[in-house]
């Protein structure tokens, strides 16, 4: 009697826990934008696009959206921006070129679009420089020597009040060529430092930069950090809150689901953030 | 005045009202009068002390309950020629006849002699006369020899059976972690022998620490537990060392898959000794296998120890040492990468039992456990660490007094001293200077709690029984008090069934910072003052009944609020304080279970049904609106037996069927992007946190044991079947925007796995 209510109860329950299929269909477009202003440098490759469905091949030139009104403002100026097309989706600048932002300045962002309006708020963080930046040459020791610790690798800067947490990186500038930077000049091509690092066809596979984290103002030069041989500049940020938050999100190439902590910016997702930003280049010369 | 704190109070002044009317109240009763009768109950062979024996006084209705020393204790007993009745499961019924003096008092030491497969079934019928102060609401115990054939690999694990029982989930079939009517595992208080474990688990949380070899009895109170147990929102799990055999030396040899493990036990002095150990061989598998040196295997290993000596100092003294210590270490070496990763619980305690007279039980226990965990590494020269650690060192002393046949009255303090400690090194070196020291953080918080609890356990008549307590706590670091009533009540409707109601409340003052799926860096942390503590209110009904002899059959109803608990605030990087590592919300979690067990003869096992709901909110996560959390599943059905066909064989089967876990889902993707990037990556936005549900899982395992005799020793080789039809379940579901095209992958849990591994005794 027990056991024959019991199964059937339980019968009853279990054909109703039903899995849910796959959501493809249930796009809701939001505007992603992404507006980091650097200290002394103009305000320009602001991109805005919609977000597009989950399955498709995204294409930023699709999604690019070219007819808002962006405003940056300060307390005692408004900078309209333009839209300047190209064939990867286009971008946004200050219509004022000769305008440099400022540090220790609060800027307001106001996108208006379709309807609908977006705003940010950032305050730059103060201007800074290397203390010992990196040497010109470096000389990779090969794999089984990367652990070891070189002090000459070692690079420092001037310390940014209030961050605490800065965003170094290494861009190759030439992923093409090697032999022609040396004396005498060759015609040896550049070339990976690793092979297997990532898939093909991936997307972090093709960018010529890569990133880090620190909370100090001295770190050695990592090797892993170099993609490419040759040409490289090594870079440091100097973030504040949002520009690190869309870092942390980003930077990585790791985390694929946004987490709405991250983005700074009202009535859609995105950021809007500021950073001062000091570069050196660097010659990463092959193991001999 | 808050309602709770009126509560509070209400219920204190209600324990104080009883208290002193006690004489008075117990007027239904019997006048007390006749004798008592007290003592232990222990294995004939092993002498091991028996826990949860039932003892009853032939034709009254007089009976109790044997407690965690294995110790009982019968007033009012009338005068004259009586037989005491004793058993307990998998061992013969005893009957002894005694003769009871008005006003005297005898103390027994009983001997109880294991069953035969054939005679379990008549070893505990009519036991009808039990211990109805013992309200026991949302308890259940689970006979060791039914947890170790629960078996994956070879091994048979504690959580893995305690995860067939419903209401106890997982966050997937490969975590160990038990998520109890809607809390988590770190809001469950688990004790071994005492002392506070802080991470029962082996292989990142895939199996639990606990060696079911060393173990004697497994106790879980699923909610509502009475106020000598603290300090937790959720669920108590207390484990029970075995003492040892004080009879002879003998041990156990096994070979499992995963591990092997060995044990042995004798006697020493007045007392006996017990010590097992576990070692897995991945780290030896692995060495044995070449590897390229480009892509090398990462080295792990891990091993427990469980130790324990027991001394008689006398027939009222019992003191007893154990210790349990626990190590998982990965460590990988490649080109431009090494790191290592440890973690580890060293726990001891030193247990001292009295018995004052006839009726007045105490028991002292000093403590120590510390968990910690490391990870350090380099990476191209750039040198970081990761360690943290919990000290926890304990004082709890509490006395059971058994009044009389209708009140058992118990009372304690416990205090502790914690030592928190973290230390964070991203500056690149271990020896920084003077402009890398804002990336070293080092954190080493002292703290102490002290509590005090008083319950009772009062029969008000023959069919009501009472649980009332409270429990008071301070803790330092926050400066708070906090005041948990608790009360419990019990009503034999019919003979054979019975309703019981709990309501309580339970505060909680550590944190744990851990991953729902993986047991990596978890991290105790206090509530300091950035937080408030944590706060559950349990509100439980429960119809108990026996609807045929040897089998229970219980329903629970339940419902939990849940106060400031937590979620990990994902990618917080720089946590100077504690809300800098949470975030903080509410939640609540009901629902309902069936658990039909039968738990002697040769069929024993169980059927279990939850169905239940949480729900959680929090202002920063999900957008602030309310979503379930990951581990929430509608349904949860199990099936265990174990089946003694012969006295060489014994067939066991689980079976489990779920609703699906949940996931999040995705309403679009953008494109995200840093400086001097050409394209970007793609980051999905998503849809409701955990909204969708994958595929139901399920799965069937068998096991097959076959006892036979090896050099004249008694052997057993034991046959695993997991997952049998090898139902693949999702383990997790993600989108891929690694490339051009978005693709929804599925990563899934193990296929079938037939395994075979032997146990020798000796």
């Amino acid at each position: 009697m027990y056991l024959r209510l019991i199964s059937g109860i339980v019968l009853c329950l279990l054909l109703l826990s039903c899995e849910d299929p796959v959501p493809t269909g249930d796009y809701v477009p939001e505007i992603v934008v992404n507006a980091l202003l650097f200290v002394e440098q103009p305000i320009s490759n602001i991109t805005l696009h919609r977000s597009q469905p989950i399955l498709d091949t995204f294409k930023l030139a699709t999604a690019s959206i070219r007819n808002a009104v962006i405003t940056i403002e300060t307390d005692s100026l408004t900078l309209p921006l333009e839209f300047v097309d190209d064939t990867t989706g286009g971008f946004y600048r200050a219509i004022d070129t000769s305008y440099k932002v400022r540090p220790l300045t609060t800027y307001r962002l106001r996108v208006q679009v379709d309807g609908k309006t977006v705003t940010g708020t950032t305050t730059t963080p103060i201007a800074f420089s290397f203390i010992d930046p990196p040497k010109d040459t470096l000389n990779y020791p090969g794999k089984e020597k990367e652990t070891q610790l070189y002090d000459s690798l070692y690079v420092r800067w001037t310390p940014v009040a209030p961050a605490q947490e800065y965003v170094p990186g290494i861009v190759n500038l030439d992923t093409t060529n090697y032999g022609i930077y040396l004396t005498p000049p060759t015609d040896e091509a550049n070339e990976r430092l690793r092979d297997d690092e990532f898939d093909e066809g991936t997307r972090l596979n093709g960018e010529r930069a890569r990133y880090a984290f620190a909370q100090t103002t001295s770190i050695p030069t990592v090797w892993r950090v170099f993609k490419w041989y040759g040409r490289n500049e090594l870079v440091i940020y100097a973030g504040e809150k949002n520009f690190v938050n869309w870092f942390r999100q980003v930077g990585f190439g790791s985390r694929s689901s946004l987490n709405f902590n991250f983005t700074s910016v009202e009535g859609g997702v995105g950021v809007f953030g500021a950073a001062s930003v000091i570069r050196h280049s660097v010659f990463l010369k092959k193991k001999q | 005045m808050p309602l709770a704190l009126r509560l509070s109070f209400l219920t204190l002044a209600s324990i104080l009202l009883f208290a002193a009317n006690e004489p008075l109240s117990a007027s239904p009763l019997p006048p007390p009068a006749g004798g008592v009768i007290s003592g232990v109950i222990e294995d004939s062979t092993t002498k091991e002390t028996l826990v949860g024996a039932t003892i009853s006084v032939k034709g009254t209705r007089l009976g109790t309950y044997t407690n965690k020393g294995g110790y009982f204790s019968l007033s009012n007993v009338p005068a004259g020629d009586r037989i005491i009745v004793v058993s307990s499961i998998g061992y013969l019924r005893k009957e002894i006849p005694i003769k009871v003096v008005e006003g005297g008092s005898q103390k027994l030491r009983v001997e109880m002699v294991q069953a035969s497969i054939d005679a379990q079934e008549v070893a505990v019928i009519a036991d009808r006369e039990e211990d109805k102060r013992q309200i026991n609401i949302s308890q259940v115990n689970i006979p060791m020899q039914q947890i170790q054939s629960m078996r994956i690999g070879g091994e048979s694990d504690i959580f893995r059976a305690l995860q067939m029982l419903p209401g106890v989930l997982t966050s997937s079939q490969i975590s160990s972690g038990l998520y109890i009517r809607g809390g988590s595992p770190d809001q469950n208080l688990v004790l071994l022998d005492g002392m506070t474990v802080y991470n029962p688990t082996h292989l990142f949380g895939f199996i639990s620490a606990f060696n079911s070899d060393a173990v004697k009895d497994v106790d879980l109170i699923k909610g509502g537990f009475p106020a000598e147990f603290g300090g937790r929102m959720s669920a108590v799990l207390n484990i029970t060392q075995k003492d040892g055999n004080r009879d002879r030396v003998e041990g156990l040899i096994g070979l499992g898959l995963i591990s092997s493990r060995a044990s042995i036990q004798g006697p020493l002095g007045s007392g006996s000794w017990f010590i097992g150990a576990r070692r897995t061989y991945l780290d030896l598998v692995l060495g044995l296998i070449p590897d390229d040196p480009a892509s090398p295997f990462p080295n792990f290993n891990f091993y427990d120890i469980n130790a324990k000596i027991t001394q008689n100092l006398s027939d009222d003294d019992k003191i007893s040492l154990s210790g349990f210590f626990t190590n998982d270490a990965l460590s990988l070496e490649q080109p431009g990468l090494l790191f290592n990763i440890g973690i580890g619980n060293r726990a001891g305690a030193l247990r001292w039992s009295h018995i004052y007279g006839d009726d007045l039980f105490s028991v002292v226990t000093v403590s120590g456990s510390r968990y910690q965990n490391g990870f350090d590494g380099n990476n191209s020269g750039f040198e970081f660490s990761i360690a943290n650690s919990i000290f926890d060192y304990s004082l709890k002393s509490e006395f059971e007094w058994f009044a009389s046949d209708a009140i058992t009255v118990k009372t304690g303090y416990e205090g502790t001293l914690y030592n928190f400690t973290y230390e964070q090194n991203f500056s690149g070196t271990n020896e920084p200077n003077a402009s890398q020291a804002d990336a070293v953080f080092k954190l080493d918080i002292w703290d102490n709690i002290h509590a005090v609890f008083g319950q009772f356990n009062w029969q008000v008549t023959d069919l009501l029984s009472m649980q009332a307590g409270i429990r008071g706590s301070y803790w330092s670091l926050s400066s708070t008090t906090t005041v948990d009533p608790r009360m419990a009540l019990r009503y034999q409707l019919f003979d054979g069934v019975a309703i019981k109601a709990a309501w309580g409340i339970y505060h909680q003052y550590l944190r744990l910072a851990a991953a729902p799926d993986f047991s990596f860096f978890d991290t105790w942390l206090p509530t300091d003052m950035t937080v408030p503590a944590g706060r559950s209110d349990h509100y439980i009904f429960a119809v108990e009944t026996k609807p045929f002899d040897n089998i229970t059959l219980n329903v629970d109803l339940y419902y939990k609020v849940l106060r400031n608990i937590n979620e990990l605030r994902s990618g917080a990087t720089r946590t100077r304080n504690v809300d800098e590592v949470f975030f903080v919300g509410n939640g609540e979690a009901y629902g309902a279970e069936i658990f039909l067990q039968k738990s002697s003869g040769r069929l024993t096992g169980w059927i279990g049904y939850a169905l239940g709901w949480v729900n959680a909110r929090f202002d920063s996560v999900n957008r602030g609106n309310e979503f379930r959390p990951k581990y929430d599943r509608r349904h949860d059905f199990k099936v265990t037996a174990l089946y003694a066909l012969s006295e060489r064989w014994d067939l066991g089967a689980s079976f489990i069927f779920q609703t699906g876990q949940s996931y999040t889902g995705a309403t679009s993707q953008l494109n995200g992007s840093m400086p001097d990037w050409d394209n970007g990556i793609i980051v999905t936005i998503p849809s409701q946190r955990w909204g969708l549900r994958l595929p139901a899982s399920h799965q069937l395992n068998l096991n097959v044991n076959y006892k036979t005799t090896l050099f004249e020793l008694p052997f057993m080789i034991m046959l695993d079947v997991y997952n049998v039809y090898s139902r693949r379940d999702i383990w997790f579901r993600f989108y891929d925007t690694s490339k051009e095209v978005p693709t929804v992958t599925d990563v899934r849990l193990l296929p079938i796995l037939p395994t075979i591994s032997f146990e020798l005794k000796f």
